[in-house]
């Protein structure tokens, strides 16, 4: 749960906390740091022994303050936004370990419930220059557990795009009919929130179908034909990617009329299917070369919001950004693609 | 059957009101106290009577001023219902299409005509929902993915959750007084947290009597930052009181 990104003024743990969490039923066991709570039907309460541990806790305070835990705890923090549920229990300090028993009832949560550890102020104390001083100041974090109580939305299918080859004439790809049943290649977009699904026309020219369907790694004029199309196919489709989640962010900041600009972002970022939030945080650097890697997305999200004409600035240079995203990729298959065919021409 | 079997969409709402039947399940935890002595059915169905024989003392220029009282109203229905079930939009959106559909009008459609005795006919609805103008009707009926769409989107989850975590009817009050209250409050992370919600609205009007909007925004910016670093959870209503008059 802590966030590297963030700068603290005073002094924090240099280790995590050490947090283990055992289940005391013996079938329900944790796989790394989750557990599928949802597959177990028949069991309405999990029971947990948790414990922490902490290195060099006396780090995190000034010299004057000797016992530390007289100004410090261990606590547990139970967070789930779909529960609309946040606590936090404290440790019980048993010689160097900190530990506590917790029930979670499953009538009571929804998704996902996050736990992790934190050490905290636990009053006031006299300021200091370099150390924290307000209660409640979190100077040390573990990593994060997760149970589920639902079945994780979205993984089903997993988070890649499926490929089909499908007739753009036949019934079930109706949209295609009247206007684009010869075209070659197509984007299903249509789900809103589902992945999309990239279609390819099997009704395109059968030496054109044997190209595209070539496995051979060997480099030749047909490979290095079929590399080439499926660049330009893959430059498109990551363009009208982008284009279509910026458009959708764009459209959830107008429903957000009136309310505040930060809770208006957050509200429409949050509103957005997760494919589409993980596609624009993976590219925002790309599309905001001129922000620093860690404020990219900040930066992007803020100048849609501020910016009318930003979308359509950003559209101006979308296979820019497509063929900058792409990497070397776009670059060294065109030039070996060229180089191969002048070589043969000679 | 107490909850669609899967979360309506804007266009599911309009296929709704076309006349389109959508599946219902059971509520898979069963409510604690009224189990017994009513169905699911019989509760709701003595809601909506109520709710509409209250709907009879306002019109759309005084609902806004009553998110108070019906929020007491329905938190009293469904108080005894297990979190789990309260945290399902798919509750909420049956619960609100099948049987407080008058209110939501009334209370969110503004329109000269939308009065407590011209009911819309469901041809209206429709041309209402497809109309540019009416683009947030959808957020009331059927809320969204996000923790606001709970606590304060959905148009009767927003009056339920606020009590729920507030428990107390006067500050209930406080916060819908200034609806500015609830949405800094009910749309931010820390508005889970009972004491940090309790300690925001006992305080803002102190610190603010005016309760301008801006003012009220800029408090809660001010205290979601302290969050950055503070643990919201770890702290008393005291102690966040005191981040709020730093």
């Amino acid at each position: 749960m802590t966030n590297k990104d963030i700068f603290y003024q005073y002094k924090t743990l240099n280790n995590s906390i050490e947090l283990k969490l055992k289940s005391l039923d013996p079938d329900l066991k944790f796989d790394g740091n989750i557990l599928n709570f949802y597959n177990y039907n028949n069991t309405d309460k999990l029971e947990l022994y948790i414990t922490a541990t902490i290195d060099h806790p006396e780090s995190v305070l000034p010299l004057e303050c000797k016992n530390s835990f007289e100004y410090l705890d261990v606590v547990l923090l139970i967070k789930s936004t779909k529960s609309i549920s946040r606590r936090c229990e404290i440790f019980e300090k048993k010689g160097n370990v900190f530990r506590l028993n917790l029930s979670l009832f499953k009538k009571d949560w929804r998704n996902e419930v996050e736990i992790s550890a934190a050490l905290v102020l636990k009053n006031n104390i006299k300021e200091n220059i370099g150390y924290a001083s307000v209660i409640g100041t979190q100077l040390g974090w573990s990593k994060t557990y997760k149970i589920f109580f639902d079945e994780p939305e979205e993984k089903v299918g997993g988070d890649s795009m499926e490929f089909e080859w499908a007739s753009f004439s036949s019934n079930r790809l109706f949209w295609l009919n009247k206007h684009y049943s010869k075209d070659i290649f197509a984007l299903d977009l249509r789900g809103e929130n589902k992945m999309p699904k990239v279609y390819l026309n099997e009704d395109m020219n059968k030496h054109l179908r044997s190209l595209l369907e070539e496995k051979s790694k060997r480099i030749s004029p047909k490979t290095s034909s079929r590399d080439l199309m499926f660049q330009s196919i893959a430059s498109s489709i990551f363009s009208q990617l982008l284009t279509d989640c910026l458009i959708h962010y764009k459209r959830n900041l107008m429903q957000e009329e009136g309310v505040e600009k930060l809770v208006a972002i957050e509200n429409a970022w949050e509103n957005l299917s997760n494919w589409k939030k993980k596609l624009i945080e993976n590219y925002s650097h790309n599309i905001c070369p001129d922000s620093r890697k860690k404020d990219a997305l900040d930066d992007l999200k803020e100048s849609i919001y501020d910016d009318d004409n930003k979308i359509s600035e950003i559209l101006k240079v979308i296979l820019n950004i497509a063929q900058n995203t792409l990497g070397e990729s776009a670059n060294e298959i065109f030039t070996k693609s060229a180089e191969l065919l002048t070589k043969g021409g000679k | 059957m107490n909850k669609f079997e899967d979360i309506l969409t804007n266009e599911d709402l309009i296929a709704y009101f076309e006349g389109r039947k959508f599946e219902e399940i059971n509520l898979e935890e069963k409510s604690e106290k009224n189990n017994s002595v009513l169905d699911n059915h019989d509760l709701f169905s003595e809601l909506q009577e109520k709710v509409e024989k209250e709907l009879k003392n306002v019109d759309h220029k005084t609902i806004g001023k009553t998110d108070a009282h019906f929020s007491e109203t329905i938190y009293e229905y469904l108080k005894d219902f297990p979190r789990r079930e309260l945290t399902d939009i798919r509750f909420w959106q049956s619960l609100s299409l099948n049987y407080l559909q008058n209110y939501i009008w009334l209370r969110w459609y503004k329109s000269e005509n939308s009065s407590k005795n011209n009911k819309i006919k469901n041809d209206e609805k429709i041309n209402i929902l497809k109309s540019k103008d009416n683009k947030s009707l959808f957020n009331r009926f059927l809320g969204g993915t996000s923790l606001k769409s709970l606590t304060s989107r959905q148009a009767i989850s927003r009056l339920f959750w606020p009590r729920h975590i507030l428990k107390d009817k006067k500050l209930v009050e406080l916060c819908f007084e200034k609806q500015d209250i609830a949405v800094a409050v009910f749309e931010r992370q820390y508005g889970m947290n009972p004491e940090a919600a309790i300690a925001f609205i006992k305080n803002i009007s102190i610190k603010h009597s005016s309760l301008e909007k801006k003012k009220i925004q800029l408090e809660a910016k001010i205290l979601n930052r302290y969050f950055a670093t503070i643990s919201p959870d770890y702290l008393n209503q005291n102690s966040i009181k005191k981040l709020l008059f730093i």
